[in-house]
């Protein structure tokens, strides 16, 4: 079958690998119909995350058609359509039990090397690296999926892929970002970064019930699709105003109620700090630029709450913990347990509350994610998100 | 309460609720070395680093030390300096070599006992500063009296190194199953496969219904395959299969890609 490896630093090629195979009795294969590039998969692409091998298969949101089943599986069939969730969840360890299912305790089989860098294993993922799993990912035409009662979602032949597809990690991603902020009514959130989870990120805190979401990024054109797209009330262009003092205006000087940090570790921006943050990550003394983070902290008002959803891979420096425990502020984070959003968000798209598609920019074959990779890395043509088709 | 509970006897019974259920493969001892062993050795390590300082002082400023304690500066005097720092010096490291063993510190006893001549015998001159001699001579009868109470505490050799070599450490993981499930799985998937649980087994209830903690212990080395194998016993008992991966079904690295007949995907 044809798969988009990853081959190094800023290159990945689609190469002819061979079909995945039933390996427990409680896989499934999926016949990939189509698959998107993923913010996250830039940190790989990039090179900041650590333990990638030349020939790893990528990808970790897709959905497709279930071809075969192994002897256990009793929720799936041959022939349904299905989105599936971008952590490996088991169902049966008590963190799946607490709904936790990006912690899955059973999930990677190099658990040793996680335990390694962040003390304890989290789950497994599709296509993120050895010590993620070692999982062959969905940027592919094929994809072993195991546990598969556990993880995917069938989802109704009215929706087209491009509706539901998003439903594999970054609309519940989003989600609970928003979740995470805890949203009551009435409420001012900040999102850092109108990157796909960012866009979907504020599309959410509207569901969950915020007054008012302010978008930040240095693109234009992000910030146009989060005001007319998304339901952002306010945009900020951090290359053109000082976003603290821009927060500070717009919230009569509280700062916002809750600030998401859809960005992550390679986060720019302007002054020494970035500089600083530029020269120890090249160095490989730092493992990100948390320049967001640090901007969400200080701006967030008084008890309020932080949440991180963008992707951090090790530590950072000049952590400004004082803010934190002085303004009571709560910080909040996670990889997504996306087992336990899908259903009720597939409910809110059915309903027609939100259609996630409205992010796509780009579609393509799969031939064509080298290029898919390069166009979303650089943001030329005014990407957002790229949706690679696969059958 | 404690129960205990044979593995190889087949007397694994049903646990009660609340209950802390040991099984020893083997026999347990406490191996852990004695606290005023431990005392006595830190304590050794510190005369040890305190004689190696003074020493070193007595040989870099000979002059100001005399000053110090109130002796003529005279070409003898440096001599004898230089030959007290010496001796602290090689006796310092004689103790941080070995400082399980009494014999260097009773070594140190020595050296305090001909200091304090020494001092002693500087006493006749007149050009003694005798009030500064006599402190100083107090203060080595001082270090004399810590020296001869970490002596007598040494006991040389560590009983239990051997032991603790091998026993002294756990590794444990937590198992979302009632405790008899878990424990006989164990006896099932462990016990039986001879020459494999050497350590102690031991089971404990993990609070707030969180499954059944499983400790086991492990000598030297063994740490990391301990640490597999409880990994793989939980996967086995919680989910029923070893969960494996496309790069983690070969040995070594090796690329997350389908392989096909069991072979692993190489990239150039």
């Amino acid at each position: 079958m044809k798969a988009n490896v990853w081959m190094g630093k800023k290159k990945v090629e689609v190469r002819e690998v061979p079909d995945p195979t039933i390996m427990s009795t409680s896989d499934a294969i999926v016949r990939v119909t189509s698959t998107a590039i993923c913010g996250s998969d830039l940190h790989l692409y990039n090179g900041f995350m650590p333990t990638m091998e030349k020939g790893d298969v990528l990808g970790h949101e897709f959905m497709g058609e279930v071809v075969e089943v192994g002897s256990a599986v009793r929720n799936l069939a041959v022939g349904d359509r299905v989105v599936v969730p971008f952590p490996i969840a088991c169902g049966r360890c008590a963190s799946c039990e607490r709904g936790l299912f990006s912690v899955c305790e059973n999930s990677n089989p190099n658990a040793e090397l996680a335990e390694k860098a962040w003390g304890r294993s989290p789950a497994g993922i599709f296509g993120y690296s050895h010590m993620l799993g070692g999982y062959a990912g969905g940027q592919a035409e094929y994809a072993r999926v195991p546990f598969a009662d556990v993880g995917p979602l069938k989802v109704p032949p009215e929706l087209r892929d491009e509706q539901v597809l998003f439903l594999s990690d970054i609309f519940p991603t989003g989600y609970m970002g928003a979740e995470m902020c805890g949203i009551e009514g009435g409420e001012v959130v900040a999102v850092w970064g109108a990157g796909p989870v960012g866009q979907l990120a504020i599309a959410s805190a509207i569901l969950l019930g915020a007054e008012r979401v302010i978008a930040i990024d240095s693109l234009s054109y992000r910030l146009d699709m989060a005001r007319e797209r998304a339901g952002a009330t306010d945009v900020i262009h951090s290359d053109e105003v000082d976003v603290h003092e821009a927060l500070a205006d717009l919230t009569g000087g509280r700062g916002p109620d809750a600030c998401i940090d859809a960005v992550g570790l390679e986060g720019t921006g302007h002054g020494p700090m970035v500089a600083y943050d530029r020269v120890k990550q090249a160095m490989m003394l730092e493992a990100g630029r948390p320049v967001v983070l640090r901007e969400a902290i200080r701006a967030c008002a008084n008890g309020g709450t932080v949440s991180v959803i963008g992707v951090y891979g090790g530590p950072i420096d000049k952590f400004p913990m004082g803010a934190v425990m002085n303004r009571s502020l709560t910080i909040r984070a996670g990889q997504c347990h996306v087992h336990r959003y899908m259903r009720p968000l597939l409910e809110r798209i059915v309903r027609g509350d939100i259609d996630p598609s409205f992010i796509v920019t780009h579609r393509m074959p799969l031939d064509e994610a080298a290029r898919g990779f390069e166009v979303f890395a650089k943001k030329e043509e005014g990407c957002e998100k790229v949706v690679l088709s696969a059958a | 309460m404690q129960l205990e509970w044979k593995v190889d006897g087949n007397e694994i019974g049903r646990a009660r609720e609340g209950a802390t259920v040991s099984i020893r493969v083997h026999g347990e001892r406490d191996a852990r070395e004695p606290f005023a062993e431990a005392a006595a050795r830190r304590s050794a390590k510190g005369l040890g680093f305190l004689s190696v300082a003074l020493g070193a002082a007595h040989l870099a400023a000979p002059a100001a030390l005399a000053g110090a304690i109130g002796i003529r500066k005279s070409r003898r005097a440096r001599a004898a300096l230089y030959a007290v720092g010496a001796r602290g010096i090689v006796n310092g490291f004689g103790i941080l070599a070995r400082p399980r063993h009494p014999a260097w510190v009773w070594a140190r006893v020595a050296g305090d006992v001909i200091d304090i001549a020494l001092l002693a015998s500087t006493l006749k001159s007149r050009r003694t500063d005798t009030r500064r001699v006599i402190a100083a001579g107090a203060g080595v009868a001082l270090l004399t009296v810590f020296d001869v109470v970490t002596a007598a505490r040494l006991r040389g050799r560590d009983v239990n190194a051997a032991e603790r070599r091998r026993l002294h450490r756990t590794k444990a993981i937590t198992v979302n199953r009632p405790l008899d499930e878990v424990a006989r799985a164990w006896q099932r998937h462990e016990g039986a496969a001879s020459g494999r649980a050497n350590g102690a087994v031991r089971f404990a209830l993990a609070p707030g219904d969180r499954g059944t903690e499983v400790h086991v212990e492990h000598g030297p080395a063994e740490g990391r395959r301990l640490a597999t194998r409880l990994r793989l016993f939980k996967q086995i008992v919680e989910t029923g299969e070893i969960v494996r991966s496309d790069a983690s079904v070969h040995r070594g690295m090796h690329p997350a890609s389908p392989s096909i007949d069991g072979r692993k995907a190489v990239f150039g």
